[in-house]
């Protein structure tokens, strides 16, 4: 039975499956399960991934519908009772479709034909899976952001929580204000309505609206359409004038639409009774996953700045991150998802208009971020500003690197009134002119009182933590004017990306692969006799780790013949890497993985499903130890930690994957 | 210089002909001399005379004939060499007169064949005597190491043929190449942390941060420095340039192991900096710091503000080397190469 359900064995299930005499019966639910994870496996991971997601949440029939609209793109309603079975009502399947709407996990479009047929048409809507997806780290986050009894009044024990909204929010797919007050027994309306202001605020909620439930492309489509037929057909104009213009005008609306529909001032007034902010009582909200993910955008790159620049220059740039996340650029455009990007011109612009928002969005400097650093922080001796004496000795022996040097005595001007700044910038010593200013300052400072002199010294340390994430080799932070930085996402987002690939491989097929990846892409296209030469490595394990580079699509193989009849024998072998495709092959890897968890955890829950139910009921809930076996009781141990390695595991994972999903 | 006239006595050169040879050989062994040169050394007119006498000492093998664009010129030739000419077989002569023209490059035996348009049994038969005699030795080339390569016996091979300072024997050293690597790792890393290769691992398990250099600190090493400290530490017996200790770096740098630091500083210096990863060095300090960060975790937890830091700590892959290995009965171990299976 065991070697049934490890999906690693394909040929021996495809032999079983096999319609045999005597053989097992297909109409086993188990054995179809592993059939289907097997088509599962060979089709793409994407739909693998959603029709798990959804079958755990909403079940078999929406799996199904789900599984359908991945495949077949969109489709009527009459069109999915035809492709499904016989035994499903229209009803069945209308019914299926509300609760998948309520979820995101649809979209829908009202396309009108030449006959003037209104038809409307279902899309697959990956919003929903992800929320589902992402609903346990969404609640996490949220509930460290806005901690129960930081509310500014006193909360009670029973207090409605920031997070307690969101995962209602999760669970209905939206709600109103009003709708949460009449069911939460909240001490004071107030807290709750604050709380929705706080998070409306933050972007974390956001209005539901048709714009959500519309696909992106077909809008653009309508709009393109519309303003492209509005050109009147005698205009002398030509048909590409035309086109220009159509766009020109589709872009403003387009982009005007989704702005409207961003807006919080539209949620948020004044309570005529107490004029204090509220949320408006009937507005549904719906949670904003873009805002989520910039959250993740700054945690992955808070994590590289841990690892290439340094734990306390990390911390300030956390810092520095949570205070511009919700003004930063958004991570996908918009018009992106219009197929826009398919014109190389319009791709180009779209770039340039993003890096333009980051360099004009969201600034800041070292005063702002000190306002925000946690006050256990310690940053004074986080850095060091001399060299230390030996290599200082050494390097005072070469007479041509002096610049570096400090001189030694002028050190004990820094250590006037018995104040001692055990690591001030020596740095201004070397010459630079507006670090003179700085240390004039800090002189001018030590004048005043103690806590004046601490507070100019943290900015002081704040502002050298982000010339040392400006300069890193990975620009973490841009210097838009002197003392003023911000995050240029989309230079740093790729470099994030092929970092953490490079790390995946280098954690999974070694250290050797990391350096034949790395320098397969310094030199762009390289033959093994390059690789041995310049990567210093023996021909045979090179020839071992391209073998396994080439099989996770890390590399790929050029063949350049040299003969007339292109014998293999006699041609030359190039290496080169196309990042995409590694990176596409990768997220469909991950993918695969995150669902296949899912589905291992779903078989789990089936195979104990007897004692799960006994466990759960209610005469047995608080008393498991009276009234189960011991050897249920194990048993029950062993699932409930099977499900939490699961979970684990399936949050590491996800944390990689979404780099290749979404920040591209 | 002494045996010289022993030796001629031995070959019976005429006087005029010895007095010539050993005026060309006082030039330098390798000077050419153009037929007027010849002329004014020996002071003759007569280009008969002269051309009896050059004869002479082309037939004793004391002379070669060069022809350098275009000219012909004449180049003296030490004795004890004429001598082995002179005992070669004229096969032989041949074969050695193409393995000494290729110089240090040496010469391939096909090459030779080609050349020669001898057969292949004798080539091989004159370069097994000439082997056994010790006039040229084989030496195995890095770039075809099938093929045989010749060069003359007293000669040291080329870096192309050898592969330069990383090969030996034709082969790659890699541990010596190891060795190294972490050498220049370590020295680099002296320069880029306060603390140099230990600093973060010790600093961890502290549990505090570790130092860092102040962005205006020159906190790289150049090429140069690297090379002058592994020569004056001497732990290589072979002579490293500069372009070695690049290709040292850069392949740190494919390991992820240095940064291309400076900028324009160093751009300007016309040489290259590096600068260790942090990456490389907790990687260095993984077997102390997983206590560490655990107790940083803990730190996290109960500090209030935790919601700040929380970020910067959990799961990463640039942790990967602090991961344990799953148990054996784990079935929910997440496998790369599970999906292409």
């Amino acid at each position: 039975m065991e070697g049934l359900e490890i999906p690693n064995l394909p040929q021996q299930n495809a032999a079983e499956g096999s319609p045999a005499p005597g053989g097992p019966d297909m109409s086993d639910p188990e054995l179809r399960n592993a059939i289907s994870s097997l088509e599962q496996r060979i089709e793409n991971p994407d739909k693998f991934l959603a029709t798990e997601l959804i079958r755990s949440h909403l079940g078999e029939r929406a799996a199904t519908i789900i599984d359908l609209l991945m495949s077949l793109g969109r489709l009527s309603i009459s069109e999915m009772k035809a492709k499904t079975s016989d035994e499903w009502k229209v009803r069945d399947i209308k019914a299926t479709i509300v609760s998948l709407l309520q979820l995101r996990c649809v979209k829908y479009f009202d396309e009108t034909s030449f006959t003037g047929k209104h038809t409307i048409y279902y899309y697959y809507n990956p919003d929903g899976p992800l929320l589902m997806l992402y609903s346990g780290l969404i609640i996490d986050m949220i509930n460290k952001r806005y901690p129960a009894g930081t509310n500014g009044t006193d909360a009670g024990e029973d207090d409605v929580t920031a997070a307690q909204i969101v995962q209602n929010v999760l669970t209905f797919g939206s709600i109103s204000l009003a709708e949460f007050l009449e069911n939460a027994n909240a001490s004071s309306d107030y807290n709750v309505a604050s709380l929705f202001v706080k998070l409306c605020d933050d972007g974390f909620l956001a209005p539901i609206s048709k714009l959500n439930f519309t696909p992106l492309d077909d809008l653009w489509t309508v709009l393109y359409d519309k303003y492209y037929a509005a050109i009147p057909r005698t205009s002398p104009l030509s048909d590409l004038r035309k086109r220009v213009e159509a766009k020109g005008r589709a872009k403003e609306e387009f982009l005007n639409i989704i702005e409207n529909n961003n807006d919080p001032s539209k949620i948020i007034t004044t309570d005529a009774a107490t004029s204090l902010r509220t949320v408006h009582r009937d507005v549904p909200l719906t949670f904003n996953l873009p805002r989520f993910l910039k959250s993740r955008r700054g945690r992955h790159l808070v994590q590289l700045a841990r690892f290439r620049v340094g734990a306390v220059s990390a911390k300030v740039y956390s810092a520095a991150l949570k205070l511009t996340e919700k003004r930063s650029v958004d991570l996908v455009h918009p018009l992106t998802q219009t197929g826009l990007m398919q014109d190389l011109e319009e791709a180009n612009a779209i770039r340039d208009e993003v890096t333009l928002l980051e360099e004009r969005g969201a600034n800041f400097n070292a005063m702002e971020i000190a306002k925000h650093l946690s006050p256990s922080l310690n940053l004074k001796d986080s850095l060091v500003t001399q060299k230390r004496d030996s290599s200082s000795k050494k390097r005072a022996k070469e007479e041509d690197d002096d610049e570096a040097i400090e001189i030694p005595g002028r050190k004990k001007v820094k250590t006037k009134d018995g104040f001692v700044v055990p690591n001030l910038p020596s740095h201004a010593q070397a010459g630079a002119e507006d670090e003179d200013e700085d240390e004039d300052e800090d002189e001018e400072m030590d004048m005043d009182d103690e806590e004046g002199v601490q507070s100019a010294d943290t900015i002081n340390m704040i502002n050298m933590h982000l010339r040392l994430l400006a300069n890193s080799s990975i620009p973490f932070l841009k210097e838009t004017r002197p003392g003023v930085y911000h995050v240029p996402y989309t230079t740093l987002m790729p470099i994030v990306r092929s970092s953490i690939y490079d790390y995946i491989i280098a954690s999974t097929l070694g250290q050797s692969a990391m350096r034949i990846r790395r320098c397969i892409i310094a030199n762009s296209l390289v033959s093994e006799k390059v690789i041995n030469s310049v990567a210093l490595m023996r021909e045979k394990d090179i020839r071992s780790t391209i073998a396994s580079l080439i099989k996770y699509n890390v590399a790929e193989i050029q063949e350049v013949p040299r003969t007339m009849d292109r014998s293999a024998a006699r041609a030359v072998f190039l290496f080169r890497s196309k990042e995409s495709l590694s990176y596409s092959s990768m997220k469909q890897n991950l993918e695969w993985n995150i669902a296949n968890l899912l589905f291992k955890k779903e078989k789990l829950k089936d195979e104990n499903a007897t004692l799960l139910t006994k466990a759960n009921r209610e005469d047995v809930k608080g008393n498991e130890a009276a009234l189960l076996l011991s050897s249920e009781l194990n048993q029950l141990k062993m699932v409930n930690d099977r499900e939490l390695t699961t979970y684990t595991r399936l949050t590491r994972v996800l944390s990689l994957w979404e780099l290749f999903k979404f920040y591209i | 210089m002494s045996g010289v006239p022993s030796q001629n006595a031995a070959v019976k050169l005429s006087d005029v002909a010895s007095s010539l040879h050993m005026q060309m050989m006082s030039g330098g062994a390798g000077k050419l001399y153009t037929q007027q040169d010849l002329q004014t050394v020996t002071g003759l007119k007569s280009l008969a005379e002269l051309m009896l006498i050059i004869q002479e000492l082309v037939d004793k093998n004391l002379v070669k004939l060069v022809k350098q664009g275009g000219d012909l010129k004449f180049q003296a030739v030490d004795t004890s060499e004429a001598a082995k000419k002179s005992s070669m077989s004229a096969e032989e002569a041949l074969v050695y007169s193409y393995i000494e023209a290729s110089g240090r490059e040496g010469i391939w035996s096909k090459t030779i064949k080609a050349r020669t348009n001898l057969h292949q049994h004798v080539v091989s038969k004159c370069l097994k005597a000439l082997e056994s005699q010790r006039y040229v030795k084989s030496v195995k080339s890095v770039k075809f190491p099938t093929r045989k390569i010749y060069m003359l016996y007293s000669l040291q091979p080329s870096v192309e043929v050898t592969g330069g300072p990383w090969f030996t024997e034709g082969e790659l050293d890699v541990e010596f190449i190891n060795s190294l690597l972490t050498i220049v790792w370590r020295f680099v890393a002296e320069q880029t942390f306060p603390g140099g290769a230990s600093a973060p691992a010790s600093a961890c398990a502290t549990g505090a941060d570790a130092a860092q250099y102040a962005p205006n600190v020159r906190n790289w090493s150049s090429t140069r420095e690297i090379l002058a400290f592994i020569a004056s530490a001497q732990v290589a017996n072979v002579e490293l340039s500069p372009r070695d200790i690049r290709a040292l770096c850069e392949v740190l740098v494919y390991d992820d192991k240095l940064e291309r630091a400076g900028g324009a500083a160093g751009a300007a210096a016309g040489e290259d900096n590096y600068r260790v990863t942090l990456q490389s060095l907790l990687q260095l300090g993984a077997g102390g710091e997983s206590a560490g960060s655990a107790a940083q975790g803990d730190a996290g937890a109960d500090d209030s503000d935790a919601a700040g830091d929380s970020d910067a700590e959990g799961f990463s892959v640039y942790d990967y080397y602090n991961g344990l290995p799953p148990a054996s009965g784990d079935r929910e171990v997440v496998y790369f190469d599970e999906w292409t299976l």
